[in-house]
């Protein structure tokens, strides 16, 4: 795919780094630099999993003193980016801890997932169905769609489709291999494009005007 | 739902599905692409069904550039609670 700008992330990792570098070494100007190169990518991030939005300053605060007094600690495995956004998942993870309703439909869904097929994903996705599929132009149908996935189908998705991390970058932050990635990142997208099928089903209205391929 | 073992240009239409990812990030390699490109050319479903998955991913990655950027206003406050944290001795 083509990388879009990214208007909010005007550094390089390697400028990252020395900011990095100047923040372990007490720098609070050069900690301040990080902060505004990735604040965008990181509360998009955190919302995107459901942060709320009276929550987002305090769970993005938490992290980022976090990653302040780790500064130390980074051994260059990895982006700053991706150390950051690591970061920020882990406070994510404590906050939706603190609820207990997150946790438990949580729970239920990772269940849920690890008995799915891939065959049966795959049906919902509308696999040998020949009633037009989704709509290209649908971003709109697509980003409610985004919305009702399982935060770990939503959190790989917006790490990798949204804000275009690596395979690499996308594996350090889940603290997962990178097959594991990949074999994610295909059911969620397959997810996403059965939870498409079911909102244009359930919805006729957002699906009116979308030309479709088939009869 | 139509038979997944079917066998098209030497691979079964499930073996096509586990590399629909893969092949759509142009990550398979030349030998594996060749097999997967001779499979659709010659199976429409998996070729409806890649170009169904290929038309959500689309559309999801084109609202990627028009996303909301944190409004100045949001960024200084964070700016200003984070400055404020890290400044203070901490425990």
């Amino acid at each position: 795919m083509k990388p879009h700008a990214e208007s909010n992330r005007p550094s390089t990792d390697g400028a990252d780094r020395v900011a990095l570098a100047g923040a372990a070494a007490g720098d609070t100007g050069a900690f301040d630099g990080l902060v505004v190169a990735h604040a965008a990518t990181l509360h998009r991030f955190a919302h995107s999993l459901g942060v709320r939005d009276s929550d987002l300053d305090d769970v993005l605060q938490d992290a980022l003193v976090s990653a302040w007094r780790a500064a130390g600690s980074y051994r260059g495995e990895g982006t700053v980016r991706s150390w950051l956004v690591t970061i920020v998942h882990n406070a994510v993870r404590q906050w939706q801890r603190q609820s207990m309703v997150a946790a438990t439909r949580r729970a239920d869904l990772d269940e849920a997932h690890a008995l799915e097929s891939l065959e049966s994903v795959a049906d919902r996705a509308g696999w040998g169905r020949t009633d037009g599929g989704q709509a290209a132009d649908a971003h709109e149908v697509v980003s409610l769609a985004l919305q009702r996935l399982s935060p770990e189908d939503r959190e790989i998705l917006v790490l990798r489709e949204l804000e275009e991390l690596t395979g690499e970058e996308v594996a350090q932050v889940l603290a997962l291999s990178l097959p594991a990635v990949k074999s994610r990142l295909h059911r969620a997208r397959l997810r996403l494009a059965a939870a498409v099928r079911t909102l244009e089903r359930d919805t006729p209205s957002l699906s009116s005007g979308v030309p479709h391929a088939g009869p | 739902m139509p038979d997944l073992d079917r066998v098209v240009g030497g691979l079964r239409c499930r073996d096509v599905l586990g590399d629909l990812s893969e092949f759509l990030d142009g990550l398979l390699g030349p030998e594996r692409l060749e097999m997967v490109q001779a499979h659709l050319a010659g199976c429409s479903t998996c070729a409806q069904f890649g170009a169904d998955i290929a038309g959500v991913l689309t559309a999801l990655r084109s609202g990627a550039p028009s996303r909301p950027t944190l409004p100045d206003h949001a960024l200084e406050r964070l700016r200003a609670r984070v400055a404020s944290a890290i400044a203070r001795p901490s425990g």
